[in-house]
């Protein structure tokens, strides 16, 4: 864990390299970050509405190290929460301590959570169809419905009897995202959901997830792709170096966003790929 | 795939991300075994029974009653109860540790059973008392499974019980070396080494009462892995997220593999290659879903072993062969290249 100071420093080296017209919006990260952000998840925790899911630990030590210090967040049913963070933050970690894989937690109820790690794969060539079916497995039955579901809502229904070897990296992704979606639980955990997926396939599951948000489930996506991320959740998780330094609608964590990669931020002049409908990320 | 595929543009209908409702009733076709090759694979393995208790010296006649119920009768029984465990057996085990190349070999009770048996040998207790072969085999499977769990401690990974099982392995190797080297004269040698080959000729049907408890005792605990072992495909953490108890599921299937494959190589000898190649034979036909191989796996080895032995008893007609060729080599010739053909293919992109 690095000392408050260099924390400090390196929000101040973003203020030089950053336009100068970012520089308003620039805020005092530590004391910010420390004011308000334990309080205010403290303050959602006491009254507990059915179906949020809450975590708070001082520490979480995996093989004698500490990953994450003083965490405490909820996620609410209805709710895309974005995670983002550098490399080695303890996003992955945050997501396996709500999905209670964690050594030491108690396990949750597989049938209400649906888990899908980084770089998930399948170590037999199965067909899309029986990997989406794998999602059934905690409830115990062989029900095709949600399965169709699926397999439809992450737009592989055509691929349902290829082999998941056969078909591309992207494709691949999506038949794993489609295994979480079959088993219907009230919290999705999705790590990197995203990664192998062309930009326009991207754009489509971080819409079928706020979709499936506004639907009413929660939905927690581990997310590098900021732009994304601030388009598509309602809500961002800043982790950096194992503690959360912002929690903020989408919209205003672009600067936490920014401190915790040690990056400017500003509007870029450059032609790029614009998404294919903002009208959902418009608030 | 356009992207459109995905989801259409623009915002969808609530609807478009349905849930169907809770409770789902009946069986659909993704999870269910596929329903013609099952059948098949009994079909197969019943003619295959027939034919072995029928099949002499390359006669085929139905022989005289005490032939048929002391000589054919063992044979075939042991020859279906230890193929199927083994087939069952490679099955579990390539599915619990995501490996293809897996086998009951490779977590070494086949190694300490053929240890305990030599052990047998070597005291020259058979000759004294026939029994002691198969309860030196059984006893030398016990000891293994029990050093195999030992190592792999309370929730093992699929890592830590390869690394346990090439310990186990290594240990029964080396001490199987001890005893050749210091066996008290040529015939013990000779004797333990013969049975090493592994074969199913001159068992009794006390061997198989010894033999078919622990055999079916594994074979129940391993056919009911079989959503477990499809949870672990996608990894251990997922398979913990699914509700799987993953060091319950390793465990399980290393204690099942012991009794099933334990058992068969205390009664039978070294008989390879059987566990390893019989997954690999289904996967064609039934896909890759390892809940699925599991049924098939045990029939399917039971047929293979019963074929194989079989073969062994025309060969003669054939070859021009001094001594019956013992069982445990045909598999191992047989299987040896198909290994190859399998670590050639899955090594291609």
């Amino acid at each position: 864990m690095k000392p408050e100071g260099s924390r400090r420093d390196s929000g101040e080296s973003d203020r030089v390299g950053a336009p100068p017209e970012d520089d308003a919006c620039q805020p005092d990260l530590p004391q910010r970050n420390r004011g308000s952000t334990p309080d205010q998840v403290r303050g959602r925790l006491s009254p507990a509405p059915a179906g949020e899911i809450a975590f708070s630990a001082a520490v979480v030590s995996l093989h004698g190290r500490a990953v994450l210090h003083d965490i405490a967040c909820t996620i609410r049913p209805g709710e895309l929460v974005a995670v983002c963070g550098p490399n080695g933050a303890g996003k992955s970690t945050l997501l396996r301590a709500l999905a209670g894989l964690l050594p030491g937690m108690p396990p949750r109820d597989p049938r209400r959570v649906a888990y899908l790690p980084q770089g998930a794969r399948c170590a037999w060539a199965m067909t899309v169809g029986e990997v989406a079916a794998l999602g059934r497995i905690p409830h115990g039955d062989a029900a095709g419905t949600p399965v169709t579901y699926a397999l439809q809502s992450c737009g592989i229904l055509a691929l349902r009897d290829r082999r998941v070897d056969r078909i591309s990296g992207g494709e691949a992704r999506r038949a794993m995202l489609a295994r979480a979606f079959s088993t219907e639980p009230d919290l999705f955990l999705l790590d990197e959901p995203t990664a192998d997926l062309d930009p326009a396939a991207a754009d489509g599951v971080m819409r079928l997830l706020r979709h499936t948000a506004e639907a009413g489930r929660a939905v927690v996506v581990v997310q590098h792709a900021i732009d994304l991320a601030i388009r598509f959740a309602h809500r961002m998780i800043v982790v950096r170096s194992g503690r959360i330094t912002a929690d903020l609608p989408a919209r205003e964590a672009l600067p936490f966003v920014a401190a915790a990669f040690g990056l400017p931020f500003g509007v870029d002049p450059e032609p790029r790929l614009l998404p294919p409908d903002d009208r959902l990320a418009s608030p | 795939m356009p992207p459109e595929a995905l989801v259409p543009p623009g915002p969808l209908p609530p609807t478009s991300v349905r849930f169907a409702a809770q409770a789902h009733k009946g069986r659909g076709r993704i999870l269910s075994v596929p329903v013609r090759t099952l059948p098949a694979l009994a079909v197969l393995l019943c003619a295959l029974l027939g034919a072995s208790l029928l099949v002499g010296d390359g006669i085929l006649a139905l022989p005289d009653q005490l032939i048929l119920l002391q000589i054919r009768l063992p044979r075939t029984l042991l020859a279906a109860l230890v193929g199927g465990g083994l087939g069952l057996s490679g099955a579990v085990l390539q599915g619990a540790l995501r490996n293809p190349l897996a086998d009951p070999g490779l977590l070494g009770i086949t190694g300490t059973a053929g240890l305990g048996a030599a052990l047998v040998f070597y005291w020259g207790l058979a000759a004294q008392f026939a029994p002691a072969l198969p309860l030196g085999g059984l006893a030398g499977a016990t000891v293994g499974a029990v050093c195999l769990l030992a190592f792999a401690g309370r929730a093992p990974s699929g890592p830590s019980l390869i690394l346990a099982g090439v310990a186990v392995s290594a240990l029964s190797a080396s001490l199987l070396a001890l005893a050749l080297s210091l066996a008290p004269n040529p015939f013990a040698l000779a004797e333990i080494t013969f049975w090493l080959l592994g074969g199913l000729a001159d068992r009794s049907l006390l061997q198989v009462a010894l033999a078919a408890p622990p055999i079916l005792l594994g074979v129940a605990i391993l056919l009911r892995l079989g959503p477990g072992l499809d949870a672990l495909s996608l990894g251990e953490e997922t398979a913990a997220s699914l509700g799987v108890p993953v060091g319950r599921t390793l465990c399980l299937a290393a204690a099942g593999t012991a009794l099933a494959a334990g058992a068969g190589a205390a009664v039978a000898g070294g008989i390879g290659f059987v566990g390893l190649v019989v997954p690999h034979l289904l996967r064609p036909l039934l896909g890759q879903r390892p809940a699925v191989l599991l049924p098939a796996s045990l029939l399917a080895g039971a047929s293979l072993l019963l074929t194989a032995d079989l073969l062994v008893r025309l060969a003669p007609l054939v070859l021009p062969l001094s001594q019956p060729l013992p069982l445990g080599v045909l598999t191992a010739l047989l299987g040896a290249p198909f290994v190859v053909a399998i670590a050639r293919r899955s090594a291609l992109p």
